[in-house]
């Protein structure tokens, strides 16, 4: 299982760019460039609510669970 | 970081690199004025600056095995501390070079980098070295000195004095920190990825 960040699709349905969405909620671009290429170890509740006020949409809209096929070695 | 925190960091560095600049010159100075002084063949040298009221005093000064050691080169003609001293002063030598280094990374306000790391481990491999040096040189003097025929009546001597296991003590302690300085660069890392 793992949990993929879908912060792109959502800015492409709302229409915004990248470095508006950064200028919007106060981080920096690279940040949330980390974070939309799924390198972010973890996102603090604060951040994803900022994002989530601005896109309007739920936390459940940006973050995704893929459940990957397990590999079962005996 | 806080930025206050940094710019304390960096300013306190600055005041330690001069006091680390100004120790290490004097103690260096100090002892070769000391090797260099051919007047006396002692195993302390004082040197003192007067100057109004104030008083400066650097002292050079052999003690424990090393001093039994320089009293018998001393006896045999030979410059006991300028033979014994010459690796004490290598290894202070060393140990100011890389405090120095280690504070100017501060004073660049690079805190958890590996640069800074690694200098921590250099300083605390150096004491560790200090106390194998220590134990091994004086053994090594008087070999080569009985080889190459200076003195036949020159003794080995090995012991182990408190100074060494301060040595051995403050080395280990701080390559435990370089090891938690690791995990905290680790952290850092880790927590720059937290958006």
């Amino acid at each position: 299982m793992a949990i993929i960040v879908e912060l792109d699709v959502m800015l492409a349905k709302r229409k915004m760019k990248l470095n508006d969405l950064a200028a919007a909620i106060n981080i920096t671009p690279q940040n949330l460039s980390v974070l939309k290429s799924g390198r972010a170890k973890a996102v603090r509740f604060s951040t994803l609510d900022a994002i989530c006020q601005c896109l309007n949409c739920e936390p459940g809209d940006i973050l995704t669970i893929v459940n990957e096929p397990q590999n079962k070695e005996f | 970081m806080l930025k206050s925190s940094y710019l304390l960091i960096q300013n306190v560095s600055k005041i330690i690199r001069l006091l680390i600049l100004v120790v290490a010159v004097v103690h260096i100075s100090s002892f070769l004025f000391a090797v260099l002084s051919t007047e006396e063949k002692s195993l302390t040298h004082q040197f003192e600056v007067e100057h109004g009221e104030t008083n400066y005093t650097a002292k050079v000064e052999m003690t424990g095995t090393g001093a039994d050691l320089a009293i018998a080169l001393n006896n045999d003609g030979l410059n006991g501390l300028a033979i014994l001293g010459t690796a004490d002063i290598l290894m202070y030598g060393l140990i100011y070079f890389f405090i120095f280094q280690l504070f100017s990374y501060y004073q660049q306000g690079q805190i958890f980098t590996l640069a800074n790391i690694n200098c921590i481990k250099n300083i605390g491999r150096c004491l560790l070295l200090w106390v194998l040096v220590s134990f091994i040189y004086p053994i090594i003097v008087v070999l080569v000195i009985r080889f190459t025929a200076l003195s036949d009546t020159l003794p080995f001597m090995l012991s182990i004095t408190s100074d060494d296991l301060i040595h051995l003590l403050s080395g280990l302690v701080i390559y435990v920190i370089s090891w938690i300085m690791t995990e905290a660069m680790n952290l850092q890392h880790e927590q720059e990825l937290v958006i």
